[in-house]
């Protein structure tokens, strides 16, 4: 990260801190402003909207750490998010569990599960473990379906009454809303907070070249099931919050698709950086819900597209934006920024 | 009378924005033995690929300058139509094609031959000079040591037929004794094919050892030229390449206890 | 026991036509090193094309299927074309990603063309059942296993044995050698897309004979998945042992555990089979282990 002239640090804790400047507090400040106060400046859509934008953000910012980081290509995440969700619900349906208490073991739980396949990463590299993820997906839909319907509702699904803290229940979009920034915020910083970290560094040594990272000393083996841990966990929360915003938890809500939009969202936002994983899930998101705005008037306008137009278009959206951001832009969004950063500053030099 | 290899003030650059080469000029005629030396990151494999239009793979271009190839200019060619014009490259680190067996690599290096036939008198040639390979046709090439596997990057190349081989430190990781014979079969492969070689190497020893002529590049540029004696009697070759202080033998640490010589091509 | 009986042939027989599937997977990694998970996408392409022409414009089945297969073979060259060879050098991870792409977005324009309606697709294959001894058999899975064998006989012939099958098992390797030795990397991954596109046709008309069919049918691309891993995405001849491996062992899990789950398990069993090879072979049984010099 380039920094302004005159900006250093003297202590270690400064200089891995994530804010350096007085002009960086500010921005910040205004951020932090803006999303507390959004359901008084925002309509109940744009609340709708920044619940799912905050949900999903957690389960990419966690994939982001997996894949991202520590290089294990995860195509289940939405996989480990359904577990989470489910334990979450199971719990909350037959033990009368409460919310704070739930959220927490939908991450372990969800953690535990990938972690399994984090173990399997011992064996299997790179591009084959991303198949085993696509497995995890089938058998997961597949285990959900014929546990005991008591637990795990199987086709029917599990529904849910709302989060009760006390007796005041988040049983309305705003309520929930403050929940939901609450956990984004305290698992974005946690993330960054990885990243920084002798972990995070370990991840990025893994990814980078894992013969190398185990002949200086980095018990990769440990490392790459941690990353599937930490993933998951993310995933899990994502799964908790899901449970309770939806109120109802049914496996066909977790597929290989959801896993597949993902990592989409961290190809276009840039693999590698937890800012790449948030941009990349706003801008996805944002489009998504500009095609459901917009579909149903092209349908009008053009009837020839037909009822499924909708779904096609977000389709062809999505499978289109990550074949032009591979081939024009791997590194994502946030590359695509820093360039431009660069050019401004250097300008009017070409490099 | 044009010669066989010639670069004209060309200059690389990576991804738009890394400059690499800065203007290179340089020459090898035909059944000329020609030394590129420098220290690690001087160019030197750069050099290598914009002749043999290996850039592309990098995001690297010719930005200026021409290269040609038997008076006719290549810097923009594809690298398939300049091995059929007898212009080939050795990659460093020993490339195999490490799930096909001895046989099967060599084979595909004479793609470029248009009958079976000649591509199985050509085979026979290689296995002439390279007898050891002849015993493991059937092996499996990515477990055959490091010298077989030079040996057989090397065969692969005469496969096709080259007028010129471009070499990239063929000495890398390989034994003293393996070192030797392999320079010693590259001289041999210019006085019995006729073939030119551009060989960059670390281990200026060797390479001066056999070379017509030698050129140094340090930071993108040639920053010393001359024929292999010059170059081997060079006092800041002797210096900084061969290991060589003032008296002639080898340098005692003794000897450098402060900076007595600076690189006179530096200014 | 007859019924066990017919649960292992008929496993056989669909096995062998995931193995067909799975050949187009190998073709494709093996030349372009790409594993295109947008196979079964094409596979769909490949049969709605035939339907529209056979039902639609109401072509006899002697010209809808050639005109199918070069379109197919199109769409393979026209994907390669415009989509992959950009991407000439790049590392694993962005061909992996392309092609997940290109899946979503296929689907959403088969999708847009044809809709989600069921189709049903014509008989192109005769429909009357085989009969040996107790066991009735799909004719067209009979036709189909016949091609698969054949079709993988020669595809490992060529890899192996000719100069041009060599060339494209170089690209396979790495994309710079094979450059460096005067190789035309483009042409090879060409060939392959287009190869694989027909086969993918082929297999499509198989499956598909005479019955329904919508969008979804594209997820038989992700059941050939283990038996593509299982052979080992190099290896060809493994392709058809594969095939008939899991189709077996599929068969006799459907047989077996059928009962206890109340069925579903032929859909998932495959998934189960590729993560016991996953972590028993990595490479699958014929395929190339990574050889690593440290």
């Amino acid at each position: 990260m380039t920094l302004p002239a005159g900006v250093h640090a003297e202590t270690y804790d400064q200089d891995r801190a994530l804010i350096r400047t007085p002009g960086q507090w500010i921005w910040f400040a205004a951020l932090l402003a803006g999303l507390l106060l959004l359901p008084l400046l925002g309509s109940g859509k744009a609340i709708g909207i920044a619940n799912v934008i905050g949900i999903t953000l957690v389960a990419v910012v966690g994939l982001q750490l997996t894949s991202g980081f520590a290089g294990q290509i995860n195509m289940g995440q939405s996989a480990f998010m359904g577990v989470g969700a489910y334990a979450c619900g199971a719990l909350a349906v037959n033990l009368q569990m409460p919310f704070w208490l739930t959220l927490p073991i939908s991450g372990i739980s969800a953690a535990v599960f990938g972690a399994v396949f984090g173990l399997a990463a011992l064996r299997i590299k790179g591009f084959y473990l991303a198949l085993t993820t696509i497995a995890a997906q089938y058998i997961f839909s597949f285990a959900m379906l014929k546990l005991p319907k008591a637990w795990f509702g199987q086709a029917e699904g599990l529904r849910l009454d709302a989060a009760a803290l006390g007796g005041y229940a988040l049983d309305t979009d705003v309520r929930i809303y403050y929940l939901v920034l609450l956990v984004a915020v305290v698992m974005t910083y946690g993330a960054w907070g990885v990243a920084r970290s002798r972990p995070g560094r370990a991840f990025v040594a893994v990814r980078d070249n894992d013969n190398a990272a185990e002949v200086i000393g980095i018990n990769v083996f440990y490392y790459k099931t941690l990353a599937f841990f930490i993933g998951a966990f993310y995933a899990g929360i994502a799964g908790g919050l899901w449970a309770y915003y939806v109120r109802y938890v049914q496996a066909d809500q977790f597929t290989l698709w959801l896993s597949v939009w993902y990592i989409g969202m961290l190809i276009v936002g840039g693999m590698g950086s937890v800012l790449g994983a948030i941009v990349g899930t706003v801008v996805i998101r944002l489009l998504q819900d500009l095609i459901t705005v917009v579909g149903p008037e092209m349908v009008e306008a053009f009837p020839r597209l037909g009822g499924q137009f909708v779904f096609a278009a977000m389709n062809m959206l999505l499978g289109g934006m990550i074949i032009a951001f591979v081939i024009f832009e791997p590194r994502g969004l946030v590359h695509r920024w820093n360039i431009l950063k660069e050019s401004y500053r250097i300008w009017p030099f070409p490099h | 009378m044009a010669m066989l290899l010639e670069l004209n003030n060309v200059e690389v650059v990576y991804s738009d924005v890394i400059l690499v080469l800065k203007g290179i000029n340089l020459a090898v005629d035909g059944r000329q033995i020609v030394a590129l030396l420098g220290a690690n990151g001087a160019g030197k494999t750069t050099t290598l690929k914009a002749v043999s239009g290996l850039l592309h793979s990098e995001d690297g271009k010719v930005t200026a300058g021409v290269i040609q190839f038997q008076g006719v200019p290549i810097h923009h060619e594809e690298p398939q139509n300049l091995v059929r014009r007898g212009l080939v490259q050795v990659m460093e680190g020993r490339r195999i094609l490490p799930h096909m067996t001895v046989e099967q690599n060599l084979l595909v290096g004479g793609k470029v031959l248009k009958s079976r036939q000649e591509r199985l008198d050509a085979l026979d040639k290689a296995y002439g000079y390279f007898p050891q390979l002849a015993k493991m046709r059937q092996r499996v090439s990515g477990y055959l040591s490091g010298g077989e596997q030079q040996m057989l990057v090397i065969g692969r190349a005469l496969m096709a037929r080259p007028r010129l081989i471009l070499l990239d430190e063929p000495s890398l990781g390989l034994a003293p004794m393996l070192v030797t014979e392999i320079f010693e079969l590259v001289e041999r492969l210019r006085q019995q094919e006729g073939i030119a070689f551009l060989v960059v190497e670390q281990n200026a020893n060797m390479a001066l050892g056999i070379a017509d002529h030698g050129y140094v590049m340090e930071n993108g540029r040639i920053v010393l030229a001359g024929t292999g004696r010059e170059l081997r009697d060079n006092e800041d070759i002797k210096e900084f390449y061969l290991g060589m202080s003032l008296s002639g033998h080898g340098k005692s640490f003794k000897d450098v206890k402060h900076y007595k010589r600076r690189k006179r091509w530096l200014g | 026991m007859a019924s066990l009986l017919g649960y292992v042939v008929n496993g056989a027989l669909a096995g062998l036509l995931y193995a067909l599937i799975a050949m187009s997977f190998v073709i494709i990694y093996r030349s372009a090193r790409v594993f295109n998970f947008a196979q079964g996408e094409i596979v769909v392409v490949g049969a709605f094309v035939v339907w529209t022409f056979m039902s639609v414009l109401d072509f006899p089945w002697w010209v809808s299927v050639p005109l199918a297969l070069g379109a197919s073979l199109l769409l393979g060259l026209f994907i390669e074309r415009l989509i992959l060879r950009p991407l000439v050098g790049e590392e694993l991870f962005a061909f992996v990603m392309v092609t997940i792409g290109l899946l979503i977005f296929i689907r959403g324009v088969v999708l847009v063309a044809w809709g989600p309606e069921v189709r049903f697709f014509p008989a192109v294959l005769p429909l009357a059942a085989i009969k040996v001894g107790p066991l009735v058999l799909d004719r067209a899975l009979v036709l189909g296993g016949a091609a698969t064998l054949v079709l993988a006989a020669i595809t490992s012939w060529f890899f192996n044995r000719t100069q041009a099958g060599l060339e494209m098992t170089a690209v396979a390797e790495n994309h710079q050698i094979a450059l460096s030795l005067g190789i035309s990397v483009k042409r090879s991954i060409a060939i392959a897309w287009g190869v694989s596109g027909v086969l993918s046709t082929l297999a499509a008309i198989i499956f598909l004979n005479g019955k329904g069919m919508t969008f979804l049918a594209s997820d038989i691309g992700f059941a050939a998945l283990p038996v593509a891993l299982l052979a080992g995405l190099e290896s060809i001849g493994g392709v058809v042992l594969g095939g008939l491996i899991v189709g077996i062992a599929v068969g006799l899990a459907a047989y077996f555990l059928d009962p206890i789950f109340q069925g579903g398990v032929a859909s998932v069993f495959p998934f189960v089979i590729m993560v016991i090879i996953l972590l028993i072979r990595p490479s699958g049984l014929f395929g190339w282990k990574t050889i690593e010099r440290i």
